[in-house]
């Protein structure tokens, strides 16, 4: 009995040992894979092959719409969410294999570039300089010639030296791969945290963040999540036009090259009364609590407000109408651009857009817009009408009673962005100090030749501006110079 | 001033602009055959004429791309026919910088007055001249910055691809000893080549910033400093393809013909961001928000 189970235990301790052996093999093959350099450009290749499917399929489109649109491939684009591929389990294991060939790139390296003992590999002098110096104290002239040249040494031993020159390429390369790994941190932050919503302003009402959905692991963050115990109070919005008048050119390819050719002086600018283009839209906007205002700022497209972990930016206007039909009691509410079905007439009609603000003239001039809102019918401008004014289509009496401009908000809580920025500013310093910068290693030893020294020298460079020809004759000047 | 007065000088100065970019676009052509000849016959004069030809082009074309910013009283690259224009100028610019240490090289010259000429054509043939009011999403300070050096780094691009061709077509002949009328030679050869990787290494943080402060101004104006749209997606591409091409130029077994191939489709996939991807969200109906750029 004793020694069956000797022998059960044996069996399954060697089990545990066979186990454990192949785990350790799949942990060094694993190893030896993601610190390959080929693994990085097969990972790559494929990441550029996701990007560009990506780029095939409407992105936060519908299945069922894409169905109906005619899409074609239909079970792989469910089965792959083709639709969704940014967030699909494929392209974040993707995603996440990739982060990890860097990571363990960079970790693997870090002990060859930051080593204290510089090693210049086997010594394969390329040059042969003869030296105007005594054997005796040829070393301490050459090391003299190297510092006037900028060289610093870094090893000595005993067949060869090595003496560098400008910035550590290799040290660059790993911070700017170092770099990248917190970029992709930072993106991470804001696949697992982010969140974003929409809230449309009306003039002197207060509006509270309500976010529909929050981030994917926002649970995680409690007690640092963003407050939305805050108002936003919009004081003031108003439209800044300019005249942009539209050029009268022909579009078939034989009249342009005859304009081209000075033949067909056949081109004009037209500028008619709505020749306007949007220049700027600006909201005064008040962060309120109670009774006290907390922050307020002029958001502008470009110009968004940052405001309790939230960043608010203007996304678009919506423009909306109060009108009445004769004398109807009832009063009708229509969008700008939507269409206006109107009792008693055959067509619907639309309103807007409502024109109201400055406009900059093409001679610089400014000008206030008489406020005003175009009605059309098919296309054709029908009548135009004031707030609170009326005007008649076909006989029946169109009045404006209200019109509303309301600026539409988009709001973000995103805690990668600053992340973000600095690794990216980072990455493009080292990257850019690494590609453009220069770095010199030479290595060196000095024979004896007929009782003359001989300088045996090899060098070796990186970065764009790095000019080996010009250090080598740098090098023969200081060395010339010694003599003297 | 008057309004009118405005608009008749704004057409006497479009009417002027639109023959002198027609020249423009002729003499591109015209040097673009002559590189043709020169690469048939190797005849060393009618490469040296082709390149006097696009010098003297590329002052004309600088000429016109500041009556351009004079007469829209801003930088004058915003729509896509200004935009050709000023690639079309930023390509030959740097081929005629890059290349003056290899003055009898002129195979690269080909490709890169062929795009320029392709360029000005689809900017004259397809585009309007119309000068537009900035639509409230460009007025940024990143506007610029972003696509200027966007370009840099697209027309460094293009010098490299056009570089890249040129080695893999006078190689062969350069290896049986027939590459002299055409300027290269064995032991110059690898020089040349080196080129494009250089010029690679130069464009790529530029393309890195573009890609940075493009991400940077969409969070400004748009509130996600990326969205996936196919003209972002796209750069990246690019961008992750000359990745690759600098990997495998550090790795031997990928360092010759497999790197000068990445390089081309690096090539091919900036040619996509720029022009490409319009196409493709035309024909697909994706929606982009870089509809400005259409």
């Amino acid at each position: 009995m004793y020694i069956r189970f000797r022998m059960e235990t044996a069996a399954v301790n060697s089990k545990v040992a066979k186990s454990l052996n192949a785990w350790k093999v799949f942990c060094q093959w694993t190893e030896r894979k993601l610190s390959s350099m080929y693994t990085s450009v097969y990972l790559l290749a494929v990441m550029a092959l996701f990007f560009m499917t990506g780029t095939i399929f409407p992105q936060g489109g519908e299945y069922e719409e894409y169905e109906k649109a005619g899409g074609g491939f239909l079970f792989i684009v469910n089965a792959l969410s083709l639709l969704e591929f940014f967030t699909s389990p494929v392209f974040l294991i993707l995603s996440t294999i990739l982060f990890l060939n860097i990571a363990v790139c960079t970790w693997k390296r870090y002990p060859l570039v930051f080593q204290a003992k510089r090693d210049a590999g086997p010594f394969a002098p390329e040059l042969s300089i003869d030296l105007p110096f005594t054997v005796s104290n040829a070393h301490e002239e050459v090391g003299k010639a190297l510092k006037k040249a900028g060289f610093r040494t870094v090893a000595r031993n005993t067949s060869y030296a090595v003496a560098e020159k400008g910035l550590p390429y290799k040290a660059l390369t790993w911070l700017y791969h170092a770099g990248l790994i917190a970029c992709l941190f930072g993106f991470a932050l804001t696949y697992f945290f982010a969140f974003e919503g929409e809230m449309k302003l009306k003039l002197r009402e207060p509006e509270t963040v309500m976010p529909e959905e929050t981030g994917r692991l926002m649970g995680l963050l409690r007690g640092y999540t963003p407050h939305s115990d805050f108002h936003l109070y919009l004081e003031r919005f108003s439209t800044d036009y300019a005249e942009s008048p539209r050029l009268e050119y022909p579009s078939d390819k034989l009249s342009r090259l005859a304009i081209g050719l000075g033949w067909n002086k056949n081109i004009a600018y037209e500028l008619t009364e709505n020749s306007l283009s949007v220049k700027d839209w600006r909201a005064k906007i008040k962060v309120v609590k109670g009774a006290r205002t907390l922050a307020e700022r002029f958001v502008e497209i470009n110009e968004p407000l940052k405001y309790g972990g939230y960043t608010f930016y203007l996304m678009d206007v919506e423009q909306s109408f109060k009108v009445r039909v004769d004398n109807n009691p009832i009063v009708l509410e229509t969008n700008a651009g939507e269409d206006l079905i109107v009792p008693g007439l055959d067509d619907p009609l639309r309103l807007g857009p409502w024109r109201t603000g400055t406009v900059k003239r093409l001679n610089n001039d400014i000008e206030v817009l008489k406020p005003h809102v175009p009605v059309t019918r098919k296309g054709e401008e029908v009548a135009r009408i004031s707030p609170g004014g009326s005007a008649f289509v076909d006989g029946t009496k169109i009045t404006l009673l209200d019109a509303v401009e309301s600026p539409v908000l988009s709001y973000r809580y995103d805690p990668g962005v600053p992340l973000l920025w600095a690794a990216g500013v980072f990455v493009l310093i080292m990257m850019s100090l690494r590609f453009f910068g220069y770095w010199f290693e030479a290595a060196y030893n000095i024979e004896e030749r007929d009782g003359r020294p001989v300088l045996e020298i090899r060098i070796r460079s990186a970065g764009l501006i790095a000019d080996e020809r010009h250090v080598i004759e740098r090098l023969k000047y200081h060395l010339s110079r010694q003599t003297r | 001033m008057l309004s009118d007065t405005v608009l008749s000088r704004d057409v006497f100065l479009l009417g002027i602009e639109l023959r002198l970019f027609w020249s423009i676009a002729f003499i591109y052509g015209f040097s673009a055959l002559l590189f043709l000849i020169h690469s048939v016959s190797g005849e060393g004069s009618t490469g040296r004429l082709a390149r006097s030809l696009l010098s003297f082009n590329i002052v004309l074309h600088t000429g016109l791309i500041v009556l351009r910013t004079f007469e829209a009283g801003r930088a004058p690259f915003e729509t896509l026919y200004e935009s050709l224009s000023w690639f079309a100028w930023s390509a030959s610019v740097t081929y005629i910088i890059v290349t003056r240490r290899w003055k009898d090289v002129y195979l690269p010259g080909l490709f890169v007055s062929s795009l320029s000429l392709g360029a000005c054509l689809y900017s004259l043939l397809s585009r309007s001249p119309g000068i537009t009011i900035l639509p409230p999403a460009l007025q940024s300070y990143w506007f610029e910055w972003h696509v200027v050096f966007a370009f840099f780094s697209y027309a460094v691009f293009v010098v490299s691809a056009s570089v890249e061709a040129s080695f893999l077509i006078l190689d062969p002949f350069v290896k049986r000893g027939f590459g002299r009328a055409w300027g290269l030679g064995a032991e110059n050869i690898e020089e040349f080549h080196s080129l494009s990787k250089r010029l690679v290494m130069f464009g790529y943080p530029f393309l890195t910033f573009a890609i940075l402060s493009g991400a940077a101004w969409a969070n400004e104006a748009w509130g996600r400093y990326w969205s996936w749209d196919p003209k972002e997606t796209w750069s990246l591409v690019t961008w992750t393809v000359f990745t690759i091409y600098l990997h495998s130029k550090a790795i031997p077994k990928y360092q010759g013909l497999p790197a000068s191939v990445i390089n081309i489709i690096g090539f091919v996939c900036m040619m996509m961001t720029f022009l490409g991807v319009n196409w493709l969200a035309k024909l697909l109906g994706i929606p982009s928000l870089h509809v400005y750029t259409v």
